[in-house]
């Protein structure tokens, strides 16, 4: 039944308009599986933590992410392009597909991270969503934590991935998260064929 | 929402779609470098695969009905010009699901008084198309790891195999570590099952003998096994059985709880259960590949793979693994039709041949045709190199292309769908429960395989289980029978009436009536027949030792022995909640053998 056990792999999931920002925000990491589906290790406290960031993979252009994409999830981020209003305007439609869709146990308190990214566009001279306004949107959303970042320069980048890990552990201990022992088809699938019977 | 056009308005691959194969071309193509578009009617990935929950089967089942009252059939339309010929073709995706399925009902035993037995309505996730088992060894494990798409999967295995011995499921050895700890078979017969397990597994069959260098080195292979398994290979699997001196038990519990063979018996119901059409070949591989699927996947895993949410991740994988190669998935875009182009004479019969390809012999007009674009719901043209569809766009293309034509090469499997409050195995989840055929009094079908599931594979809520039962239906239509009669036969009813009485009594400290299987085909669940042919064909393995503490030991007729002891010895088969039977038909009798 179910089993709190630690966990040290958490799912975390990009949202927010065109994949292009995504991808341009992911990219910034190695990829160490595919290309849709990075890996980036951080340390929380005294823990190393492996989190595993999942990229729309251009889904999102015509809302056609699959429940799939949403399961377990541990964390959501959600992106915004400082430079077109757009994108930030979605960001509400974007927050209540998560919660429709992955419909955690306790939504209120589901952990968000809010991203402005592209803040390095132009110097700077063509944002047209200012800092007030994106953190007064997080404050109203129940105190979501905000950064500003640009993937390009790198910038608060890091900052940003050791806040998601640390809102998703908070997260882990708050709900007692159901975890399945599952099969690793592929580790084994690589190691059979030894003997075929028991 | 409106509609935002497609950008491109080419592509080489137009999957319509997101059913499993439909996912796995869009996949395939989008891996080796295709343009690809992948669009589906509905809201979310599957198509027929999707995993609903218990509103969104039972609204299937309404919109089914709704759609087969306002049914039309819909006209091609040729247009001619001087320089080609173009035919559009309508099509409706609402009423497509018609096409697969038919004689849906559904048995909602609770009602809306008693919802809360069902528990959280929304944690099921129930499959109708084809609930799925995969093979541990199999060919579609292998292709969810070199395609990628195991980072998207999760899986558990199967726990267990049961079979409908003498009244009651009782577990099959099945696998050489069971046939040990088995308490229930003789020494004897042990050791020749174990003996044709072993033998079954060194048998070198074409596939490996294809290697071999030459015809002589082939021969002598196949002979030089120190015991061979078979003196043919193109000898029934029935007779090399025989050969093997297993008793009938243990040839029903090989042919159908490890090769898992689906064929009825052909002939009647002279209780021979002969699957005659399979050769000793076929079926060894079968149980070769059951027992190199057994612990693949470590120790104590089962033989078989089942996808956690349901059947409805995978088509949800190969669609992301498609994205991520860059094919465009829309949701919500119907097709309302489909346009051909006129060939030439020269490409005349050379489509069919090739899977996917989109030039198809035109009865009516002759020549060939090329599929050239869709059209979609908002009126976008797309044009393709080449076309997809989901099967249920199977009628509407023979409509066309084979006017006249009848149905073939295609097959219907009954299923049932049912939510039980209880495992049918106590402290298991994922079970395996098997019929074989003759073993239902005054039923021909079969055999019936069940599959259970629970919450540990995210199927249902705590404490509930969805079985999905199935049997090929036979030009006679005996799988529908022999399906319900294995419904029948496994589960005891729920009925309000009577959990208000028991209610009732219960304040009054008296305990409550347990059996309320008042079915009219109660016979089904009598054991009295089945036991007949089972025990006097295989009295050593099944009563011989029976010293297990089963119900079928203590007595031939455990429901009626059972029924007067008041508490725990009385019907304990779970309770029926909620089911789902139909028909479901197949492209290809393959499909059938798919499951588990």
């Amino acid at each position: 039944m179910a089993t709190a056990r630690k966990r040290t792999l958490l799912k975390v999931i990009i949202l927010g308009d065109s994949g292009y920002v995504n991808k341009k925000f992911s990219n910034a990491y190695k990829a160490t599986i595919g290309a849709d589906f990075l890996t980036k290790e951080v340390q929380v406290d005294d823990r190393l933590i492996t989190m595993q960031i999942w990229d729309t993979a251009g889904q999102e252009r015509f809302q056609s992410l699959g429940v799939a994409f949403y399961r377990g999830a541990d964390c959501c981020v959600l992106v915004y392009d400082v430079n077109t209003t757009k994108t930030f305007e979605n960001l509400d439609n974007w927050r209540d597909e998560f919660l429709i869709q992955a419909s955690p146990s306790d939504p209120d308190n589901f952990p968000f991270v809010v991203l402005g990214n592209k803040i390095d566009l132009e110097g700077g001279n063509n944002r047209v969503v200012s800092e007030k306004k994106a953190k007064a949107w997080c404050a109203q959303k129940g105190g979501i934590p905000y950064f500003e970042t640009s993937a390009k320069e790198d910038y608060n980048v890091d900052q940003a991935f050791k806040c998601i890990a640390h809102n998703a552990l908070k997260n882990e201990e708050a709900e007692d998260i159901y975890l399945p022992d599952v099969i690793d088809v592929n580790a084994t699938a690589t190691t059979k064929k030894a003997s075929g019977c028991c | 929402m409106e509609e935002l056009p497609i950008e491109p308005t080419h592509f080489d691959l137009i999957v319509v779609g997101t059913g499993l194969i439909e996912s796995i071309v869009a996949g395939a193509a989008s891996k080796a470098g295709k343009t690809v578009l992948q669009l589906d009617h509905a809201a979310g990935y599957g198509t027929q695969w999707a995993s609903l929950s218990v509103g969104d089967a039972q609204n299937l089942v309404e919109n089914l009905r709704e759609a087969e009252a306002s049914s039309v059939n819909l006209e091609p339309v040729v247009v001619s010009s001087s320089s080609d010929t173009i035919m559009s073709l309508p099509v409706d995706s609402s009423s497509g699901a018609g096409c697969i399925y038919d004689r849906m009902e559904v048995q909602d035993l609770v009602g809306d008084e008693f919802r809360d037995r069902m528990g959280n309505l929304h944690r099921y996730n129930l499959d109708l198309s084809a609930p799925k088992a995969a093979s541990g060894a199999g060919a579609f494990v292998d292709l969810i790891v070199k395609s990628g798409t195991h980072h998207y999967l999760e899986f558990k295995s199967t726990e267990g195999t049961l079979m409908w011995i003498d009244g009651s499921l009782q577990p099959v050895p099945s696998s050489r570590a069971e046939v040990f700890r088995n308490k229930k078979l003789s020494a004897m017969h042990k050791r020749l099952l174990m003996r044709f397990l072993q033998a079954c597994l060194d048998a070198k069959l074409e596939t490996d003998l294809a290697e071999m260098p030459c015809e002589t080195a082939r021969a002598d292979a196949e002979c030089s096994s120190t015991m061979p398994v078979f003196s043919h290979p193109d000898e029934s699997f029935f007779a090399c059985l025989q050969s093997h001196k297993l008793p009938p038990l243990l040839q029903q519990v090989v042919l159908y709880a490890i090769a898992l063979v689906d064929e009825a018996p052909t002939g009647s119901s002279t209780g021979r259960h002969v699957a005659k059409g399979l050769t000793a070949r076929e079926g060894v591989r079968l149980v070769q590949l059951y027992i190199q699927s057994i612990g693949r996947f470590g120790p104590d895993q089962g033989a078989f793979l089942i996808p956690l949410y349901g059947t409805g991740e995978l088509p949800q994988a190969f669609c992301r693994q498609a994205a991520v190669g860059g094919a465009i998935n829309v949701l919500r875009r119907a097709v309302v039709d489909i346009q051909f182009q006129k060939c030439g004479d020269e490409a005349a019969g050379e489509g069919r041949e090739r899977p996917g390809a989109a030039t198809l012999p035109h009865s009516a007009g002759g020549g060939s045709w090329k599929c050239t674009a869709v059209r979609t719901s908002g009126g976008q043209q797309l044009t393709c190199g080449a076309l997809v569809l989901n099967a249920m766009y199977m009628d509407v293309m023979r409509h066309a292309f084979e006017a006249g034509a009848s149905p073939c090469g295609e097959q219907r499997v009954a299923r049932a769908i049912c939510i039980t409050d209880a495992s049918l195995a106590e402290g298991k989840s994922q079970v395996l429960a098997i019929f074989p055929p003759g073993c239902l009094e005054g039923v021909t079908g079969g055999p019936v395989r069940a599959m259970q599931v629970g919450q540990s594979t995210c199927a249902a809520p705590d404490g509930r289980f969805v079985v999905y039962l199935s049997a090929p239906v036979g030009s006679d239509g005996a799988g529908i029978e022999a399906v319900s009669a294995a419904v029948t036969a496994l589960f005891r009813r729920f009925d309000p009436a009577s959990t208000r009485t028991a209610a009732e009594e219960a304040s009054r400290g008296k305990p409550p009536p347990r059996d309320v299987n008042l079915e009219a085909d109660e016979a089904a669940a009598n054991p009295a027949k089945a036991e007949e042919r089972c025990l006097e064909e295989a009295a050593a393995p099944s009563a011989g030792e029976a010293s297990a503490g089963q119900r079928g030991a203590e007595s031939p007729h455990p429901p009626e022995s059972a029924r007067p002891q008041p508490a725990r010895g009385a019907d304990s088969r779970p309770l029926l909640l909620w089911a789902m039977l139909y028909t479901q038909r197949v492209a290809e009798a393959d499909e059938v053998s798919s499951f588990p």
